[in-house]
């Protein structure tokens, strides 16, 4: 009898114990994301992790409100704009050069590069454990690598020299951590990290000519080619620059549109001019590009920042098509026949980043525009190859890329340069295209500028952005700060 | 031969006499079932004790003495007789009777070894609210309870100070024997009783779900005898506890200008002055209809209850409306050796939510622009830069806040949910010593939702001289968007299983219960739909994507989304062993085992002791002639209890889709992919050790008791979400920090008497002291966390060792420079923290006659609140009224405030204010009818206030801050971002049973 109930009491206990309760329960899978190894067993899961990548331009922390500040507003092409009473967080301090390393913009435009190149540092990583066609593989990897060279590219213009992370570094890898993340190279350190990263594309890169037409807007050999003599440019290395801009010329992809001012519309996105823009589509826009720049009243487009100043709308020779092209003037009949009211807060708004609520693609949403962003462009090549070989002693050809943007302005060919007149000319294109102020500061003219624009800019101080101040805290004090911060 | 058989049938009678089992039920004076009375057969010294339902069999001659005794009841002494015996003991005058349901089982108030409060009917239901755990608040010590005054919304209940920080701070709830992770709208009047496990050594047993305290809700049971019928009803107001008063238009006018350095930028003689406040809020209103039918009989009891609870919130629109069903039997079989017990709940909630943020909106909003302009469009912040008056027409749009009335008159959301949650439970007597219990709870959850936006509407309002040929034609050639409808629904699922054996004998003054058994629990089986479609007919019958002009034909694509949770598994094997000699030693240990599925493989399992023991002194001889005290036992007790929470399901690195980009001539989507955040696979267990020393007392002739914990806690390897560099995760990870410390000390005191018949009176207090300390930061990126952001740019928070986690870090104000701007100090400083240092409960009752009264005070100190709200003012918003009292001008340099300016603020101690409170909960005045009808047992009318007072110093909204970001201490919490107010309710309500 006892042994009767002891052996039922074993089999109630046993069954409680094991039924459901197999220690396996605890191993399955994820429902909400994938795992590692069932992503990387579909090859066609590569290029996914490469789009991943370029989909981070979109992000507001890449190349929306901190830098329109930053790139933007410090300089004399641009004021604040808005209303007196809305200062954009910290953009009235970026209009009067008076920021400081605790100003989100400097944050946001760290962390959006940063995580942008960790997130190529990771689809390098992953890339090469695909078993895919090599080809196609050597493109993926030029891609990446062209838009790691193009992060990095304006954290160099931005904050000088930085740390070079090019690997996937694990968590608890102290010593990386330590002696990479957290240490700042120098800025010819980072300029070399840049040109090998691009050469590196620009050998696995094909020729845009070379994509199909669904894959229009990837970075091509000329996109490489490109940033690569800007990056030449930007170290005084004329020769070289000279170079590089002549292979893009010579590559036969790219030319001039008729129209300048066709070349920020929606009708030149992916146009001949363009060799590299960030691609907006309305579903998945560039968060509030235009949002920010739009024009603020009744009816609310924006929130009007980054308007464009006085200075610049003086900057401009008489005829020149391109002011009336980069200068939304209101009250006024825009390009699309839309009406610039009386009740818009400014006078002057940046037509560049103007989309067209009748004209383009438009479902209401000002958030998520579809107005791709242009970062690099034919006219930008010819300006390179006119500055660099004007520096170089070939004024002639210099001469000769300057008429060719002059007179599709235009204004009248020339017959020689000056360095002044190509710099004339660069900020004249380039206008609102956030490149002037990093101009002004290359060419030592920043002071100057400044001063004329009414602004103090301090020599040894202001060439370089300060390194996020939470960022200094994270490091431990471990990252440097820049001089005068 | 007559003698023989004289002796014969003496001998079968005492034959039979001896083999006699004697079985019965022993109840309390309240006829409700008493289990562990011992139960000792005085000749032969057989003892058994009685069963949770108060029953037990004993084998015992006719007439034999048995002897009933158990603490705090008086001892009562029975002939055995033939049939059941119902025994009812008197109660001593003390409560130390009361069962205390433990974990996996149940105990004497008198015998637990652990920090244990009870809460007991009498104290939930004199005091309606909506929910239980409301009405306990201010009556447990070291129990804080936050309000949420949204429709339909639960309050927090925060039990010795912040324990865990992911996964929410809430304690289990254990609804009769079943897990809940709340009380899902339990009417405060089915509860019999509240029990609240607050040290470790009580908790470890139930493992991780137990790290923020179990809270152990048992239900009323059908009692036997007569059918009882139970009425209770209630109706209510809510106003808003306490305002902050605004800047009026003459104010703000007078601060922009100046912060502008333009003295007529706005003209002071502006034609509106909005109350904004005042214009999206309505008085609200609660009321509240509850009906249970109970009883019992042999072998079955019975209850059944419904409520209709419904609610308008103080923002103008805001519903709330639940309806309970509860079904709840138990039944006995095979001569009371199984018994079935099932519990069954259905809630049905409709809401219709408005946003929140439109107090935040109200906030900022200028007074100086209308609701309405005089043509009747919507108000807009549009100032005529000539005369600067607010202007339809003006052009200066002078800052981004929307039309709060606009807001929401525009917002059309409407949500249903369906709850089913229960349990089914079965207790086998398998022996007189063991029994098996099995016990399957599940909660089903089904929502529906959905959110129709006006588009063209809001447009409008925004835009208020533009019309709707304005709109339409900024589509251009594109189809125009009317409206945009949001279709959601989701359903989620968990469910508990737990399987335990339990056997229990008293050997002579032996008294030992062992437990062992598992558990195994499924959470976050969660899985939702939505999509979304454009163009319906704009009356709401119409809202369906079939009716929608915008669908798949003229806008091919992805329109719905659907999510689906990865669910979290945990499974469990756990034993304890609890001795007690002679009814004044008692010792407790137990171990857990437990794995849960979210960490990576060899970090899965962890093993949690606890082990505890109490000494009944007054028990002792020496003690027996002493009057003064009546009561004491000292406890000690030291608990390990893991905490395994962390915001994903699975610590596995893993690709995310939704990266998306376009490419092609027609810029065609293409999918992309990207990690979301880096892993560290060495995440793992959180272990919280605590020491828990107590004493519990009675003295003055049981008319004074108390209870002292002191208590020492150390969470190691606290799991929090750190920012590692962008450059290694762009998100969040979560990582083992560092090592957090909370002691603290813990009192309550009740003076209880009864002057005569017609008066009694009972003053309860209840004092916490806590003390958190960051000891140690073990991972390089969590030592130099920055936290607590504004989103402009600006910090409060920073891990710092030494200091609580979580405190402010922020500039030191150090005076103000010739333009009357704030100067500060070169570093941050510490500001002290958002965590109370102590807490207080006081609670007061007086009954005379048929009269009652009670009042409750709940109170908080130490702690500090960043007021963020103000520090994240923008250009052109208002201010706050007080603002221009004091403030800088040349001539007046020491006014206490800057002088007007629109840069972002600085983070600094200006915002810091002292967070203390004192609040009234609850005063309640109840008269309980003489009886006028003989079919009525009880009936009693009643007046409430809820939270009618509150004293603090504290400028905003509220000092009860739960804050954003998951109330994360080195996020969002204790910094008030939203204006959020606070209410105060009167009710009026009425008891009745038969």
């Amino acid at each position: 009898m006892k042994n009767r109930v002891n052996k039922k009491l074993t089999i109630l206990l046993l069954s409680a114990l094991t039924f459901g309760s197999c220690e396996e329960d605890l191993n399955f899978k994820p429902n909400d994301v994938i795992e590692v190894d069932d992503f990387l067993s579909d090859p066609n899961n590569a290029i996914q992790l490469v789009n991943g990548v370029y989909s981070k331009q979109l992000d507001y922390n890449m190349y929306s409100f901190s830098w329109i500040g930053i790139t933007s507003i410090t300089s004399d092409d641009a004021d604040k704009g808005s209303t007196p009473t809305d200062t954009g967080t910290d953009k009235g301090k970026m209009d009067n050069l008076t920021f400081s390393k605790t100003d989100i913009s400097f944050s946001d435009v760290w962390e959006g590069r940063y995580q942008a190149i960790g997130r190529a540092n990771t689809a390098l990583f992953y890339l090469d454990q695909f078993a895919i066609d090599q080809t196609l593989k050597d493109r993926y990897i030029g891609e990446v690598k062209f838009l790691r060279a193009l992060f990095y590219f304006d954290l160099v213009r931005c904050f000088g020299g930085v740390p070079l992370v090019t690997t996937k570094i694990d968590i608890n890898d102290s010593d990386a951590i330590d002696n990479i993340v957290y240490v700042r190279k120098t800025k010819q350190e980072t300029y070399a990290q840049i040109e090998a990263d691009l050469l590196d594309a620009i050998n696995r890169l094909p020729l845009r000519g070379a994509y199909g037409s669904n894959e229009l807007g990837r970075a091509s050999k000329g996109a490489a080619q490109a940033l690569l003599a800007k990056a030449y440019l930007y170290q005084e290395k004329w020769q070289e620059a000279f170079d590089m801009s002549g292979l893009v010329m010579s590559s036969g992809q790219y030319s001039l549109l008729p129209n300048y001012a066709n070349v920020w519309r929606e009708v030149g996105e992916n146009g001949t001019e363009s060799i590299y823009e960030v691609q907006a589509t309305l579903t998945k826009g560039l968060v509030d590009y235009t949002n920010v720049q739009g024009p603020r009243g009744t009816p609310d487009l924006g929130w009007g920042f980054n308007t464009p100043s006085l200075n610049l709308v003086n900057s401009y020779e008489a005829g020149d098509l391109r002011k009336n092209a980069t200068i939304l003037f209101a009250p006024g009949v825009l390009w699309d026949g839309f009406i610039a009211p009386t009740t818009w807060n400014n006078p002057r708004y940046n037509y560049k980043a103007y989309q067209s609520s009748v004209a383009e693609s438009w479902n209401g949403d000002k958030g998520n525009t579809a107005k791709n962003l242009r970062i690099l462009k034919y006219s930008d090549i010819l300006l390179i190859r006119a500055e660099a070989g004007f520096h170089i002693g070939m004024t002639s050809e210099a001469a000769d890329r300057i008429s060719d943007i002059r007179v599709r302005a235009g204004l009248s060919a020339v017959t020689s340069v000056t360095l002044e007149s190509i710099l004339k000319e660069r900020r004249a294109e380039m206008a609102m295209e956030h490149d002037r102020w990093f101009d002004l500061v290359r060419t030592g003219r920043a002071q100057a500028a400044m001063a004329a624009d009414g602004k103090t800019f301090l020599i040894g101080i202001h060439e370089v952005f300060p390194i996020p101040q939470d960022q200094i805290i994270a490091s431990d004090g471990k990252l440097a700060q820049n001089t005068g911060y | 031969m007559k003698s023989l058989i004289c002796f014969l049938s003496l001998f079968f009678v005492t034959l039979m006499a001896n083999s006699q089992t004697i079985s019965g039920t022993v109840t309390d004076d309240k006829n409700l079932p008493l289990p562990s009375v011992n139960i000792i057969v005085k000749s032969t010294g057989k003892a058994t004790t009685t069963d949770i339902d108060g029953k037990f069999s004993i084998e015992a001659a006719t007439g034999e003495t048995l002897e009933f005794s158990f603490i705090g009841y008086e001892t009562t002494t029975r002939k055995a007789g033939l049939g059941a015996m119902d025994v009812s003991l008197k109660t001593e005058a003390n409560n130390l009777n009361e069962v205390v349901v433990i974990g996996y089982g149940t105990k004497k108030l008198g015998s637990i070894t652990g920090s244990v409060t009870q809460i007991r009917a009498s104290d939930i239901i004199k005091t309606p609210s909506q929910s239980a755990i409301q009405a306990i608040q201010g009556k447990a010590a070291g129990v804080n309870i936050v309000t949420n005054d949204e429709p339909g919304a639960n309050p927090s209940i925060r039990i010795r100070g912040l324990g865990t920080i992911l996964g929410g701070r809430d304690p289990l709830y254990v609804v009769d024997g079943v897990e809940a992770t709340g009380l899902n709208g339990m009417s405060p009047n089915e509860i019999y009783s509240l029990d609240i496990l607050k040290d470790a050594s009580s908790l470890a047993i139930y493992g991780q779900k137990g790290a923020n305290g179990v809270i152990i809700v048992t239900t009323k049971k059908g009692k036997k005898g007569k059918m009882r019928v139970s009425y209770d009803s209630y109706y209510g107001q809510k106003f808003i506890q306490k305002k902050v008063d605004m800047a009026d238009s003459y104010r703000f006018a007078y601060y922009n200008n100046t912060a502008q350095g333009n003295a007529s930028y706005f003209s002071f003689d502006q034609p509106y002055n909005t109350d904004w406040l005042d214009e999206i809020t309505d008085t609200g209103e609660v009321m509240s209809n509850y009906l249970s039918i109970s009883g019992a009989s042999e072998n079955a009891t019975y209850y059944f209850s419904a409520t209709n609870y419904k609610e308008k919130g103080i923002l103008s629109g805001a519903q709330y409306e639940r309806n309970n069903v509860n079904s709840r039997n138990e039944f006995r079989l095979l001569d009371n050796k199984l018994k079935i017990s099932q519990n069954f709940n259905l809630v049905v909630a409709n809401n219709i939510t408005k946003p929140l943020s439109a107090f935040t909106n109200a906030y900022r909003q200028s007074p100086i622009v209308p609701v309405f302009f005089d043509n009747g469009r919507w108000g807009v912040p549009l100032r005529n830069p000539t005369t600067g008056l607010i202007d339809i027409n003006g052009g200066d749009r002078f800052n981004n806040v929307g039309n709060p009335a606009a807001q929401l008159f525009y917002n059309n959301d409407k949500n249903k949910d369906v709850t089913l949650f229960g349990s089914v439970s079965a207790e086998a007597k398998l022996t007189k010593d063991f029994t098996y219990t099995s016990n399957f709870g599940a909660k089903y959850n089904s929502y529906k939702g959905f959110s129709f936006t006006p588009d063209d509407q809001i447009y409008l309002s925004q835009n208020a001289t533009s019309t709707i040929e304005d709109y339409e034609a900024s589509f251009g050639t594109n189809e125009v968007k009317y409206n945009t409808l949001k279709q959601k629904r989701s359903d989620s699922y968990e469910y508990n299983w737990d399987n335990y054996l339990t056997f229990k004998r008293v050997f002579g003054k032996h008294d030992v219960t062992a437990v062992v058994g598992m558990s195994r629990t499924t959470k976050k089986k969660f899985e939702n739909l939505e999509g979304t479609r454009f163009n319906v007919p704009v009356d709401s019958n119409y809202w369906s994507f079939d009716l929608a002009s915008y669908n798949t034909e003229t806008a091919p694509g992805a329109v719905v989304t659907n999510h689906r949770d990865t669910p979290v598994v945990s499974l469990a094997y756990f034993g304890r062993l609890e001795y007690e000699y002679n009814g004044k030693y008692m010792l407790s240990a137990s171990i857990r085992r437990e794995g849960i599925s979210t960490f990576q493989q060899s970090k899965k399992w962890g093993v949690f002791p606890a082990v505890s023991g109490g000494w009944l002194i007054s028990e002792e001889k020496f003690m027996q002639n002493n009057k003064f005290i009546n009561f004491l036992k000292i406890r000690v007790g030291y608990g390990e209890i893991g905490n395994a929470n962390s915001l994903n399901s699975l610590n596995i690195p893993i690709f995310s889709p939704g990266a998306n980009y376009a490419f092609g001539s027609n810029q065609g989507i293409n999918p992309g992919s990207y990690q979301p955040y880096a892993v560290d696979p060495n995440l793992t267990w959180e272990t919280m050790q605590e020491v828990d020393l107590g004493i519990d007392f009675k003295v003055l002739r049981n008319r004074l008791s108390g209870t002292i914990d002191l208590y020492d806690r150390t969470s190691s390897d606290v799991i929090l979400p750190v920012d590692l560099p962008d450059v290694i995760s762009e998100g969040r990870t979560v990582v083992n920090t560092g090592d957090v410390s909370n002691k603290g000390i813990e009192a309550a005191l009740r003076w209880d008497t009864k002057i005569n018949d017609n008066w009694s009176y009972w003053v309860s207090g209840n004092y916490s002291y806590n003390k958190n300390e960051l000891l140690r930061a073990d991972n390089a990126y969590f030592a130099t966390l920055v936290g607590g952001g504004l989103g402009n740019g600006q910090t409060t928070k920073q891990v710092l060792v030494g200091e609580a986690l979580g405190s402010f870090y922020v500039y030191q104000v150090t005076g103000k420079n010739g333009d009357g701007a704030f100067t500060y100090s070169s570093e941050k400083v510490v500001a002290g923290s958002y965590l109370p240092t102590y807490t207080y409960g006081l609670s007061f009752g007086v009954a005379y006659k048929n009269f009652d009264f009670s009042a409750d005070a709940y109170g908080v100190g130490g702690n500090k609140i960043y007021n963020g709200k103000k520090a994240q003012r923008f250009g052109g918003e208002n201010i706050e009224f007080d603002y221009l009292d004091s403030f800088w001008t040349p001539v007046t340099p020491n006014g206490a405030n800057p002088a007007p300016f629109n840069e972002v603020p600085i983070a600094s101690t200006y915002y810091i204010e002292d967070g203390a409170y004192l609040r009234i909960n609850n005063i309640t005045l109840g008269y309980t009818l003489p009886k006028f009808y003989e079919k009525i047992d009880k009936a009693r009318i009643y007046i409430t206030a809820v939270n009618p007072f509150i004293f603090t110093k504290y400028t905003g909204y509220s000092p009860e801050v739960v804050g954003g970001d998951n109330a994360n201490p080195l996020g969002g919490a204790g910094i008030e971002l939203d204006a959020y107010p606070t209410n105060k309710t009167f009710l009026f309500g009425l008891n009745v049973s038969f």
